[in-house]
């Protein structure tokens, strides 16, 4: 790599501050920029270190659910006790994502504000319309594992694994910068290229992503998490689809969200609604199918993340019917 | 004088007598009621400890005093013309102390891949070398490319090569009056073309008078080997002597190159060590670009230089198994029998045109064959030779045209099929074990509530590799009772070193532990590259003899010290016993004692050409049982049962480690392995061991090997290779049993969930219901 | 900061020197990096910078502290590589997808060459020439020698920090769980299944 210098601020305030300042990238487990600089996509002077900012680690119980703090390594997410107990799908994408030493290194904070793994942003010398150019390579290129959703200007996939799941959880981000605090939803911190190329996060510059809530209100003991993928060992998700089958049936507050088919993740509140017509059966099943690939616009090589989605979504509701409400 | 003998060759119940003519000096290979010692254990491997605990030292790890860092620039380009290269930023940065450009050294100023070598340098930190790397300044002009074989075989397609290569060459039959990598000779290939033609109606007209034709277009990819110790070496010049701690599967092979092909330096002042190597695969054989720039940039900068690859010069440049399209049709007749079989296929090395045939037309009879083979040129890195060349490749599609041909027989079982056109003596034993194993008859799994569906598949190996003259084997017994055996040759994971150590061991009548190995040094005894799964049907019969005369040299001593009759001894479990079984009295430490030098050296060549045998090929036989996701595409290979054959098996521990080592490679090959280009750069998109997708631990199989012992006779240690026999069935056995799982075949490998979404979706679904229960499809 | 810094060593003006205060404390996230971390120079209120020249690293490596001046930049596996001589664990995709590079963080399995060096300062790292020497290896080794679970042996370290790491947090995985624990860990040559039969032997025995 080419040398740079490492900034370790002793709060987020300093940290929000020299990277307003600099421009520099944060670090937190280091698993996604240091590959990035290697690559040289991107060359820092400066990368900002926030492993040594107290009180970013842990995961609390508050009046609504649970706050994981950003710094909070993967691993340490998906074996909580409160997690596997209250939010199980948590815990489920996680022990799929990735590999057992990048789950003790990798940060949830990091996770979610992940770059896209798209190969022609990993790759030097592609100039496009998320990397500060213009255009798409993929849209006429080799696009077999890029978005068959909201592609139209970037067909990035969204690359966390996590993300689908915080959608589906209502999570809130708690972001601080320089002065101020703000939370935002889930839902609306993952954004598209028709929001901002540019970016896949809605943080403005020197903000920190500093903790991850998950409130009460969807959680559920019928969950379901399903993905599929070339390989079992350390690979990335083609499609995942995220279920929360709330206890209220036809009147439920369900939810479900789409993973890897799109730059963000993709809440379908047509399945939700689908989901409250009837009961968990093979016709449930059938509805679904027919309606998950509406709105998709296939590239040359993805078309098959459709049937895919079918396959998934069909195993994710089998999944809930086995599971009881306890 | 050439003493006559007979010996048993065979295995199992298959045992018959043969007549040898032993060539000078060799003796007699081990008969099956021989009591042997050492061959024949499952004994730990020699320099396990050593890469256990982390001690083994590779290329990658030398450290010479003073070494610098070396690194190579590489074209950004499928396809340009180097104009000029501009040095000059790149020298005067801090720490650059030497450097090189290609168009010089290697007098081609053509880049026909991103990736190719464009120039080098050496500075003292990686860091350094990176900066001034990135300040050479190229000027290229820059042509289009083709870095597919369908848009290479396009009319008014990109010119991939130089001056009049075309891009699509025929590669055999050969053109007669061709110029290296040049075009063939219009004039005297119309004889060739005669009798392609004439063959091709032959051909035609059995099939036309077959009872049955199946045919089928294939496609397999590219594949790269993926050593997980990259390519290169660290060189180090002292008094004009050149040292290279190589990463290589032929130690003699980098000096050769470095020595002659390249000119500056004498074999006898090269010295190559390569004691352990990460991984070769095929694709280290030669000291490649990046050995003779170490070389150079070491000697410019007069310190040593580290020239190893990173990931992705490895991915792009050191080499692939490269693709093939295959086009066939079968003729059968209603007995079940092969008529005959047209071949075409094309496939790309890179932008040469040699060495992307398949082998699609071995190990069964096949009747007449029409084969036409065809070299297509890319823009992409070149091929080299990956375990099983070609044979992986073409497996896929034959297995799959023979299950095809069996299905359309009415109900004619496949391995009945296979059996009824298949000769190999060995092999006729070995595909009832698979059968049997892998459950061939049981009741296969159809939808469900899980919409699961299991399958099974078959497919067999061929192989060819009893090993050949050339080398040679010290062995040393000392006057302390310390022995040891040393060749110059390399063990890159076959196990090799400790094969060695068995049969030397054997041979003097000690145990291995008393047996030190000294490999990897070309101040040794010549020795083979680790390539054709020749080395140890090479190197063991050389072992035994310097063991056998060494022993001899020992019991002399020992026979003249004591007034014994030298004929009446030997030494059996480390005492020295005579003929009727009885102990001596002495150690084999004792005799050592009597020594009057300080040791016995004894150093001996194999003999040069290998006897009849019981068999000149290997078989094998694969059955692989899958389980698919009907709903998700995604396919899982449970269970893989590899029969396997390697004539005398010296360590069965290590050899089944070689199958179930190139079964998973096999698997890989099947499921997840692919070489990726960007159509719009021309570059290769998954140069990484992410996207390039290497079977993990969640994905393996579980691998039942049987190995049959085969008293074969060909040498005196009787051995036969098994590096690559076991990847040549894995991934045709794996595609039969996705076919009989859903119904539908694959022709395209890897075989991805995409690939299989697509397959359900284009064949018309037969109602689960209509199938009975295990009957095949 | 109560501490008074320290005085730069002679004939370096904004060198810093970076000393971790001792053995982690027990919960310390791998992510998170204890504190006391002790500049020379830089104000109270601004980050403390290091690099990019190179600056005294001190980590506790296999149980003994081991210093060596190397770019922040440097990353855990190059340091442990070239500024200690440690070349068990291997440079083979350098981006953290194959795991040849394993060691172990406080007992955690990390991708060494996907952090940086200074990130480990104040944690116990374990190598594979920690785990046993060819004088003195572990049941875990000696069972890998036993069931042959290693050929060229360019991926054994990692595979073997891998497994030691699994059976201290579980002593009695199954196949699925073995599996499972050495999922981030490639080897090309194919040696899994010798692997997975290694780890049950150990955990059948009981040991480590």
């Amino acid at each position: 790599m080419k040398p740079f210098k490492v900034a370790i601020p002793k709060s987020v305030e300093q940290a929000s501050r020299f990277q307003k300042s600099d421009d520099s990238p944060f670090i937190a487990g280091g698993t996604d920029l240091l590959a990035r600089i290697k690559e040289y996509v991107v060359q820092p002077e400066t990368i900002v270190d926030l492993k040594r900012i107290e009180g970013m680690t842990g995961i609390t119980s508050t009046d609504d659910g649970i706050r994981i703090g950003a710094l909070t390594t993967m691993n340490e997410v998906a074996t909580d006790g409160s997690v596997t107990d209250d939010y199980p799908a948590l815990s489920e994408t996680i022990m799929n994502a990735a590999t057992p030493q990048i789950r003790n290194m990798a940060t949830i904070g990091g996770n979610i504000c992940q770059k896209p793994r798209c190969w022609y942003l990993r790759h030097e010398g592609y100039s496009c319309a998320k990397n500060g150019g213009s255009g798409c390579w993929a849209r006429e290129g080799e696009n077999e594992f890029h978005a068959i959703f909201d592609n139209q200007v970037c067909a990035v996939t969204s690359p966390s694994n996590i993300a689908p799941v915080l959608v589906a959880y209502s999570a809130l981000i708690e972001i601080q910068g320089e002065e101020e605090k703000r939370t935002v939803p889930a839902e609306d911190f993952f954004i598209t290229p028709d929001q901002d190329p540019g970016r896949e996060v809605l943080l403005e510059p020197g903000e920190v992503v500093i903790a991850v809530h998950l409130p009460s209100k969807n959680r559920t003991k019928r969950w379901s998490y399903t993905e599929a993928r070339e390989k079992q060992s350390f690979d990335w998700a083609q499609a995942s689809v995220t279920i929360l089958y709330d206890r209220g049936g036809r009147k439920g507050d369900h939810r479900v969200v789409l993973g890897a088919v799109s730059p963000a993740p993709l809440r379908r509140d047509d399945l939700e609604k689908i989901l409250k017509s009837g009961s968990l059966d093979d016709a449930m099943i059938k509805k679904l199918q027919m309606k998950i690939g509406d709105g998709a616009h296939p590239l040359s090589q993805n078309g098959y993340k459709i049937p895919m989605l079918r396959g998934l979504i069909a195993q994710g509701v089998r999944n809930i019917s086995g599971r009881k409400e306890g | 004088m050439a003493e006559e003998i007979t010996i048993k060759v065979g295995f199992g119940d298959h045992f018959r007598d043969l007549t040898v003519r032993l060539q000078d000096g060799d003796i007699a290979p081990w008969q099956p009621d021989q009591q042997l010692d050492v061959v024949g254990k499952r004994l730990p491997r020699l320099d396990a400890v050593a890469k256990v605990t982390g001690t083994a030292k590779y290329a990658q790890d030398q450290n010479p005093a003073g070494m610098i860092h070396g690194r190579i620039l590489r074209s950004p380009h499928p396809n340009a013309d180097i104009r000029s290269v501009d040095l000059s930023t790149a020298k005067a940065m801090p720490g650059v102390r030497a450097t090189l450009t290609v168009p010089e050294v290697f007098e081609d100023s053509s880049a026909r891949f991103a990736g190719a070598e464009i120039a080098a340098i050496a500075a003292d930190t990686e860091q350094q070398a990176d900066a001034a790397m990135r300040a050479i300044q190229v000027e290229y002009e820059i042509k289009d490319f083709c870095v597919t074989i369908d848009t290479s075989m396009q009319d008014g397609a990109p010119q991939v090569g130089r001056g009049d290569q075309k891009n699509v060459q025929r590669v055999s039959p050969r053109s007669r009056g061709r110029r290296r990598g040049g075009n063939a000779n219009p004039g005297a290939d119309q004889q060739v073309l005669d009798r392609m033609a004439a063959r091709e109606k032959e051909v035609s007209a059995l099939l036309a008078a077959s009872d049955v034709v199946v045919e089928g277009t294939f496609r397999t990819q590219v594949q790269t080997h993926a050593p997980f110790e990259t390519h290169g070496a660290v060189c180090s010049w002292e008094d004009g002597q050149l040292v290279c701690w190589a990463s290589t599967q032929a130690t003699f092979g980098f000096r050769g190159e470095l020595t002659s092909n390249w000119g500056q330096v004498k074999a006898s002042e090269c010295r190559v060590l390569s004691e352990y190597v990460g991984g070769g695969f095929g694709s280290k054989f030669s000291a490649g670009r990046e050995g003779v720039i170490g070389a150079l940039l070491a000697k410019q900068a007069g310190v040593p230089v580290k020239m190893m690859l990173d990931r992705s010069g490895e991915q792009t440049s050191a080499g692939n198994r490269p693709d093939a399209l295959q086009k066939m049709r079968m003729g059968v007749n209603k007995d079940g029998v092969i008529q005959a079989l047209q071949i075409r296929s094309w496939g790309t090395p890179g932008s040469g045109t040699g060495g992307a045939g398949a082998h699609n037309d071995g190990i069964y009879k096949l009747g007449e064959v029409d084969k036409v083979e065809y070299g297509v040129r890319t823009n992409c890195g070149g091929a080299r030779a990956h375990r099983a060349p070609g044979w992986p490749q073409g497996s896929f599609a034959l297995e799959q045209m023979m299950d095809m041909a069996a299905h359309s027989l009415d109900g004619i079982d496949p391995i009945e099929f296979r059996k009824k056109n298949d000769d190999h003596p060995i092999r006729v034993a070995e595909y009832d074990i698979a059968k049997e194993r892998i459950g061939w008859n049981k009741a296969r799994v159809r939808g469900g509530a899980s919409n699961i569906c299991t399958g099974v598949g078959i497919a067999s190996n061929l192989w060819f590799s009893a090993g050949g003259g050339g080398a040679s084997a010290l062995v040393r017994i000392a006057k302390d009772g310390s022995v040891e055996i040393r060749n110059g040759a390399q063990d890159i994971g076959t196990g090799t070193r400790t094969v060695m150590g068995m049969v030397a061991a054997e041979e003097l009548g000690i145990p291995l532990d008393m047996v030190s190995t000294r490999i990897g040094d070309t101040n040794d005894p010549q020795g083979p590259m680790s390539g054709g799964s020749t080395t140890i049907g090479t190197l063991t019969p050389a072992a035994r003899l310097a063991a056998h005369y060494a022993k001899k040299e020992l019991l002399a001593v020992v026979a003249d010290r004591k007034g014994w009759d030298p004929t009446d001894l030997d030494i059996r479990k480390a005492r020295v016993i005579r003929n009727d079984g009885s102990d001596t009295g002495l150690s084999f430490h004792d005799a050592c004692q009597l020594m009057d030098d300080d040791a016995i050296e004894v150093l001996k060549a194999r003999p040069r050409r290998n006897y009849a045998g019981f068999s000149d090929t290997n078989a094998g036989v694969q059955a692989a049982e899958v389980e698919v996701d009907m709903e998700t595409g995604v396919v899982r290979v449970k269970k893989v049962v590899a029969v396997a054959d390697a004539g005398k098996l010296i360590n069965p521990m290590t050899a089944e480690s070689q199958v179930r080592g190139g079964v998973i490679q096999g698997v890989s090959y099947a499921l997840t392995e692919r070489r990726i280009m960007d159509r719009h750069k021309g570059r290769m998109l998954n140069d990484d061991l992410e996207n390039y997708k290497i079977l993990g631990s969640l994905d393996c199989p579980e691998i039942d090997v049987v190995l049959v012992d085969v008293y074969n006779g060909k040498s005196n240690t009787q051995v036969m290779g098994l590096g690559e026999p076991p990847i040549v069935a894995t991934a045709a056995a794996v595609a039969n049993a996705v076919a009989d799982a859903i119904g539908t075949r694959l022709f395209e490998i890897p075989i991805t969930p995409k690939k299989v979404l697509e397959a359900i979706a284009s064949k018309k679904a037969p109602d689960p219901a209509d199938k009975k229960k295990g009957a095949r499809l | 900061m109560d501490k008074k810094p320290e005085e730069p060593p002679e004939g370096v003006s904004r060198r810093l020197f970076l000393k971790g205060a001792g053995v982690a404390a027990a919960a310390v996230s791998v992510a998170q990096l204890p504190s006391d971390v002790q500049a020379t120079s830089g104000a109270e209120d601004e980050p403390t910078i290091l690099g990019p020249g190179p600056v005294p690293i001190q980590l506790r490596i296999n149980g003994v502290d081991g210093q060596a001046e190397a770019a922040p930049s440097t990353t855990l596996l190059d340091f442990l590589r070239d500024h200690q001589g440690l070349t068990g664990a291997k440079r083979v995709c350098d981006r953290g997808s194959c795991g040849a590079c394993t060691v172990l963080l406080d007992g955690r399995t990390v991708d060494s060459c996907s952090m940086l060096a200074i990130d480990a300062v104040g944690s116990e790292i374990t190598t594979v020439e920690g785990i046993g020497t060819p004088e003195n290896l572990s049941d875990l080794q000696q069972a890998f020698i036993e069931k042959d679970a290693l050929q060229c042996g360019f991926c054994t370290p990692g595979m073997v920090v891998s497994c030691t790491a699994l059976l201290k947090e579980n002593p009695t995985p199954d196949r699925e769980q073995i599996r499972r624990g050495i999922s981030g860990n490639i080897c090309r040559c194919g040696t899994y299944q010798n692997i997975i039969e290694a780890v049950e032997h150990v955990s059948r025995k009981g040991g480590k």
